[in-house]
């Protein structure tokens, strides 16, 4: 087993331990168990950064990429991003979900091919590494909005419903919901339009035949296009939480697209 | 397992078992408990006592080897306070042993109160306890016991929602408001009208820290008197249309015969605030807001049967929690009782 496997493995069984400490926490109220799961979190963080160092290298020195490295770059940046969010309100309902989630990535794609197969022009792999930790760091925090887009929706809900239980009073309150979902939005929006221009750069700069008729790249700058409509209409206040969580909806969607339908499509832009 | 003999005992009396007026009647001031826990102790009737004397309880925890100690520490108290035994006795009861110690946790986690789950008497229990301690009243079992029954409270305020769940409607009020908002400290209140349960639901707003209040009423003067109650300002009922874009949450309760807010007005509050999120609570019947206001994005209307019926629900979850909660002191009961054997076997 290869040193960054190995520590990909205790990444996968710490965040484990950490989600079924929550779940316990939740289910109990037992505080021990709250900080038993926040110390195999922060330890399951770092271990998950230690099995990124090789690959990030790799990315940075000869552009080489796979989407095994893609998708745990993608899943680190999800749970740096919620940390980052964690530290100022209490969410363990948000970082729950983003464990769920890690942990399906990692389960089902861990037997994903290591060896990174596609050979990319390596002349300014800087741009490039650049292109694709912002591009990836954007996208994770669309993904988060769409976590607390989620719940906002479901808080929501039975708040005009008025109807309660038990499971309504563990969520966080719902300004704090609809806070974050537009923190991460914005912040997503920033992330990826720096992920876009840089690419644009590189790929200016390596000579590619990369053009705005890339459907890949048009698909990313359409995607960017929404988001932006979304931060416009929450900043005029024209709307407002449930109206701009289904606008996030469909703005994931077009994620969902850019990130994995597209490489079909695309020539220039199929690498993973 | 045997029966453990541990020599601890209570006698006493509490709100089940004794109207008030017995109750008043032996209650114990701070002084008379320091005197008895010293009489108790001089006369040779317990090794070790602690006197809990609250509003709803009276109750003299203490160590004692005899088996007699009910008939005489009954007439004690009949003699200390100068009550005729036949007068309470009926109310007394008395538990040893692991009886005693299931008692205590209980009363300490306010599973015994008048409304279960309240916190305040494990504050009450601590103070009597520091009270007999500091006078040298208690010694080794008493000690490990109070001690004790302090963890097993906070285990069961930790554990368990008990404390938690408002079972009343200006709580549920402010919890729905913490649904909502979360911190309140940046939010303001207009109550708009008067009444008993609105200036409640105020009252534990304040409570909670928000950050001001407006009164409005049909006539200014008792909008004036409400406004200096609670430290906010005063306007005229005709003038919280101006006001409403700096409020969050709207508590309504006047003597109106007609909804008093319509949805195109709130609609338009709604513009001028930019969609922030607004909690109304109509407790006026007839209702003073028309209940169509729901329909509008980010705005929470809740009427009095709407409060009610979430504090129906809570108090189910309660009574839920309630078994949980009986259970987590079973075995507390069992920790404690065991630790007293090896206790035993060692001394």
């Amino acid at each position: 087993m290869t040193f960054d496997n190995a520590f990909f493995l205790g990444t996968l069984f710490l965040y484990f331990a950490a989600l079924a400490s929550y779940a316990g926490f939740l289910f109990s109220n037992r505080v021990v168990l709250n900080r038993w799961a926040v110390r195999a979190l922060m330890l399951g963080f770092g271990f998950h950064t230690v099995s990124l160092i090789r690959q990030v290298f790799e990315l940075f020195q000869s552009s080489a990429m796979n989407l095994f490295a893609v998708l745990i770059l993608f899943s680190w940046s999800l749970v740096l991003l919620t940390l980052l969010i964690q530290s100022r309100v209490r969410m363990r309902m948000v970082m729950g979900i983003v464990l769920v989630l890690v942990l399906a990535l990692g389960g089902i794609f861990f037997g994903l091919p290591r060896y990174f197969d596609k050979a990319i022009p390596s002349f300014n792999a800087f741009w490039f590494g650049t292109h694709v930790l912002f591009s990836l760091l954007g996208y994770a925090a669309f993904a988060l909005s769409l976590i607390c887009g989620l719940l906002y929706l479901f808080l929501e809900r039975q708040l005009k419903l008025k109807s309660t239980n038990s499971f309504f009073y563990r969520l966080p309150p719902l300004e704090s919901l609809e806070l974050m979902a537009f923190r991460s939005l914005w912040g997503g929006t920033l992330l990826l339009g720096l992920g876009l221009a840089s690419g644009l750069l590189w790929a200016r700069w390596a000579g590619l035949p990369l053009s705005f008729r890339d459907p890949k790249v048009s698909a990313a700058i359409i995607t960017w296009l929404i988001y932006a409509v979304i931060l416009y209409v929450r900043f005029t206040a024209r709307w407002r939480g449930r109206k701009v969580a289904y606008l996030s909806l469909v703005g994931f969607l077009a994620v969902l697209i850019t990130f994995f339908v597209m490489n079909y499509f695309s020539k220039g832009h199929g690498f993973f | 397992m045997g029966k453990v003999e541990t020599n601890i005992q209570v006698i006493g009396l509490n709100h089940r078992t004794a109207q008030v007026q017995t109750r008043e009647r032996l209650a114990f001031t701070k002084a008379q408990a320091t005197a008895c826990l010293a009489r108790v102790r001089e006369m040779g009737l317990a090794d070790e006592a602690v006197i809990l004397s609250t509003c709803n309880r009276v109750e003299l925890y203490h160590v004692w080897d005899r088996s007699d100690s009910y008939e005489s520490l009954s007439q004690f108290l009949s003699q200390f306070h100068q009550v005729s035994l036949p007068d309470f006795e009926k109310s007394l009861y008395f538990y040893r042993d692991d009886e005693a110690v299931r008692h205590l946790f209980r009363v300490a986690s306010g599973l015994d109160s008048m409304v279960v789950g309240e916190k305040e008497v494990l504050g009450q229990v601590k103070k009597a306890y520091f009270l007999a301690s500091s006078t040298g009243a208690t010694g080794p079992l008493l000690n490990v016991l109070f001690q004790r029954s302090f963890y097993v409270a906070k285990r069961l305020q930790n554990e368990t929602t008990l404390h938690s769940g408002s079972i009343s409607v200006s709580s549920v009020a402010v919890q729905l408001a913490q649904m909502i908002f979360g911190e309140l400290n940046t939010k303001t209140i207009l109550l708009v009208g008067a009444g008993k349960m609105s200036e409640q639901t105020v009252q534990r707003l304040v409570e909670r820290g928000v950050k001001g209040m407006i009164a409005s009423n049909r006539s200014y003067e008792k909008a004036q008197a409400l406004a200096q109650k609670f430290e906010g300002q005063a306007v005229r009922l005709d003038e919280i249309h101006q006001v409403a874009r700096d409020v969050d949450i709207v508590i309504s309760s006047t003597a109106a015969p007609h909804f008093i807010l319509h949805q195109n007005e709130v609609s338009g509050w709604m513009k001028e605030r930019r969609q922030r999120p607004l909690l109304m609570i109509d407790i006026a019947v007839p209702r003073d807001i028309d209940p169509e206001v729901n329909r509008l994005d980010n705005v929470y209307l809740y009427n009095i049967d709407d409060l009610k019926a979430v504090a129906d629900q809570n108090f189910k979850e309660r009574l839920k929690e309630q078994e949980k909660a009986d259970s987590l002191v079973e075995s507390e009961v069992k920790r404690f009782m065991d630790r007293m054997i090896k206790y035993k076997s060692v001394h």
